[in-house]
């Protein structure tokens, strides 16, 4: 045996550890917001950049990679080191990650204010962006598993599978989601369609939350509630069922969130079927994270740092009862597109995410700064105030998301829609609203109380260094021959354990989407769906820029209530040229797929200008900034050539050489309409195009229907 | 060509080899944990967080 010294590097540990306060103030703040927003919508204040459809994916951006990733980081680079006893590979890739994606945040806080957006939920920053967390992220990978090759624990720690397992994935889904081709610096256009687009949106999506906001947490999980218990981890055996199992059934459950769309039938069953099956190993994982405090329960009456833990690992248990029941058909036909999904994500992110991190937090930097932490009473009243903010907030929007899908169900005895009018079920929601904003308000306010704590821990420091430890290593490593079996062999290599990991989450990618993608009668032609002309294109990246798909879907679901308040039920066919798909995920304001005729012209220009003139209580704010921005059509050919030659769409020689001239013309013919009612002329304004683009809805599904009629 | 042969091809037998490996990788961990002699064989494994450091109180449970 020889005796090596290993100098741990700390500091990228701080930067990461303080980086996920700072953002977890900010992200935090603007979710108030925009709860605030909601209970109160005089609180847009007229800005267009902090208006609810733009302020939205900031927040849940912030929250996601600024907050949660930057907390992930820290306890990945602190556990690392120490599980594998060595330094990481690189300082300097150690560095470039933590300021690279520094960078990425605010450049993402940067753009999607400005409403530079793909639309894409939690993947919505745009191309350069896109290949900015590419490039980081191999960085983050390189280093990774550059320490492993130099690592001096022959075996692989269960976290570390989880965070091997997490890199890979990411960068898969986050490459394969965001392939798009640009139109300019700050847009582009998806590369797959409609019904496509949303199979593999959602299979990011799930596994965003999947891959960045569960496994890398169960590997820290497996690390630090063994620290913090003082305990090894309950079953280790359990522990790799629990990785195999999370890993396969993952990656196949994204369509449970296109439940009763327009989806193939076939698509959506899998996902209930591996959403239910996810089940067992979930709780395989919260039952081997609890049971680790065996003998040790009494400790939870006294130190926050558990309860944290604890009560992290029960919302875990809690949300993933919950996610595979709203995958159930008839369940998600009640939930989605309410405030109960707003309930379910904030279950997982405020109580697991907020709440691990929290606790990881109060152990490392008090140990980062080598003294002790300023005040536990603080730490628990912190606890108590999170505790109590989730529990306001959840319970407030499972109120108000079943009260929505009731709502929107209910007949009369005539068999009559009871509120045929939007507005009817807005007042209904306003006190949930406002108890949802005093949840909020606590759990920021139990944040502030932590960073207050910490900082009061920082002041009583000792010498701040690197972390110095003597390690006794084999002269020459033990080789995995001596291990029992293929499994510790496999735990020993990396590559392999590596190429393993990316067999079981690319099977279940490549064998969901390729039949999606393939197989012809997925998505039947309507021959009556046309490409939009270029005017209604441009009104679409408006509708895009603002944000709209946030509070409205275009998805009318084969049920009675939906058929008779919107329209016939939506078809995969009608969507073969939407880039991106804009089906949305929750419902503030009406389903938007049939509004293209329902209203004339002037409607929608009031309504745009000011929503509660015609609609009464509207939580929508005004967009009024639409009828004071020109209108570019710089680039609009670029972008009708650019779905003609690259995706197909059949536009005419004359379309492709009149691109502008014709989107002139037919703002001219909306804008004409207009001005003869007295309304000033806006044919050069942003919002001719989204008239234009909102009175094209679903009318394509019409006049096919009128040409069968008349055949 | 390739796609519209692709197009024509009933591929939904894709995810029912995917269930058949993944049953068969999981039924294979399952006998892997569960046989004779692995439970002391991975319960050492279980100690390697805890390995003490210098500025580390976590003690191991007795």
């Amino acid at each position: 045996m020889t005796q090596v010294t290993v100098r741990y590097d700390d500091a990228i540990v701080r930067r990461f550890a303080l980086a996920t306060l700072v953002w977890g103030v900010v992200g935090m703040l603007a979710g108030l917001w925009l709860a605030l927003e909601l209970a109160s919508p005089s609180l847009n204040l007229g800005i267009p950049q902090i208006q609810f459809g733009r302020l939205r994916p900031l927040h849940t951006n912030a929250v996601i990679f600024a907050f949660v990733g930057n907390g992930m980081f820290a306890g990945i680079y602190y556990s690392t080191q120490r599980l594998l006893k060595a330094r990481m590979f690189s300082d300097m890739l150690s560095k470039a990650h933590f300021w690279g994606w520094q960078l990425i945040i605010v450049s993402a806080a940067l753009t999607l204010p400005m409403g530079v957006t793909s639309a894409k939920e939690y993947a919505e920053l745009e191309w350069p962006i896109d290949i900015a967390i590419a490039l980081v992220w191999v960085v983050f990978a390189i280093n990774l598993f550059g320490t492993l090759a130099k690592r001096r624990e022959k075996h692989l720690y269960v976290a570390v599978w989880f965070y091997i397992a997490s890199v890979v994935t990411v960068a898969m889904l986050h490459i394969f989601n965001s392939l798009a081709i640009p139109v300019s610096i700050f847009k582009s256009y998806s590369v797959y369609a409609g019904a496509q687009d949303a199979l593999v949106q959602w299979w990011y999506g799930h596994n965003a939350v999947a891959f960045f906001l569960t496994t890398p947490f169960l590997g820290l999980m497996y690390y630090f509630m063994p620290k913090a218990a003082k305990r090894p981890v309950y079953s280790y055996r359990l522990s790799i069922i629990h990785f195999w199992a999370l890993v396969f059934l993952y990656i196949w459950a994204g369509p449970h969130h296109l439940l009763n769309s327009a989806m193939p039938d076939w698509a959506q069953s899998m996902g209930t079927v591996f959403s239910i099956m996810l089940l067992a190993p979930s709780w395989g994982g919260m039952i081997n994270g609890l049971l680790t405090l065996r003998g040790a329960w009494d400790k939870l009456r006294t130190d926050p740092i558990l309860k944290f833990f604890v009560v992290a690992l029960t919302f875990y248990g809690m949300s993933t009862f919950e996610g595979p029941m709203m995958s159930l058909k008839s369940v998600n036909a009640l939930s989605h597109f309410t405030n109960w999904t707003i309930a379910h994500a904030h279950a997982g992110g405020l109580g697991w995410n907020g709440f691990f991190i929290f606790g990881m937090l109060y152990w490392l930097m008090p140990r980062l700064w080598r003294t002790q932490l300023h005040s536990q009473a603080l730490a628990t009243a912190h606890f108590w105030l999170g505790l109590l903010g989730i529990a306001a907030y959840v319970l407030s929007m499972w109120a108000a998301g079943i009260s929505e899908g009731l709502m929107w169900k209910e007949f009369d005895a005539d068999g009559r829609l009871v509120y045929s009018a939007w507005a009817e079920m807005v007042p209904p929601l306003a006190a949930m609203y406002w108890v949802r904003v005093l949840g909020g308000a606590m759990f920021i306010s139990g944040l502030l109380v932590m960073v207050w704590n910490l900082y009061k821990t920082w002041q009583s420091r000792g010498t701040v260094a690197d972390e110095t430890v003597e390690i006794e290593v084999a002269d020459k490593p033990a080789e995995a021959t001596s291990s029992v079996d293929w499994h510790h062999r496999l735990e020993g290599r990396p590559l392999a354990f590596t190429l393993g990991v990316t067999v079981a989450v690319a099977a279940g990618g490549l064998f969901e989407i390729i039949p999606s993608m393939a197989i012809k009668s997925n998505i039947p032609t309507i021959a009556a769906v046309r490409p939009y002309t270029p005017l209604e294109l441009a009104g679409r990246d408006v509708y895009v820029s603002e944000g709209c798909v946030n509070c409205h879907s275009q998805m009318v679901r084969p049920f009675r209530e939906e058929t008779l308040r919107y329209g016939e039920y939506s078809k995969a066919g009608e969507y073969v040229f939407d880039r991106p798909f804009l089906w949305g995920s929750r419902r503030l304001g009406p389903d938007l797929q049939r509004v293209g005729g329902k209203y004339p012209d002037l409607w929608h220009y009031n309504h745009m200008l000011d929503p509660q003139s015609m609609s009464p209580g509207s939580l929508m704010p005004s967009y009024r900034h639409l009828f004071d921005e020109e209108l570019v059509l710089d680039d609009i050919e670029k972008k009708v050539a650019i779905f003609h030659d690259t995706f197909d769409a059949p536009y005419t020689a004359y379309e492709l050489d009149h691109t502008e001239i014709l989107a002139r013309a037919q703002a001219g013919q909306i804008a004409d309409g207009l001005v003869q009612q007295g309304l000033p002329d806006v044919r050069t304004k942003k919002i001719v195009a989204l008239i234009a683009y909102l009175q094209r809805l679903g009318t394509d599904i019409r006049a096919a229907a009128a040409t069968e009629t008349a055949g | 060509m390739k796609a519209e042969v692709l197009s024509r091809t009933d591929l939904l037998f894709l995810p029912e080899i995917a269930l058949v490996v993944f049953m068969a990788v999981f039924v294979g961990a399952l006998w892997l944990v569960l046989r004779p002699g692995a439970k002391q064989a991975y319960a050492r494994h279980g100690f390697i967080p805890l390995d003490n450091e210098p500025n580390d109180d976590s003690e191991v449970a007795p």
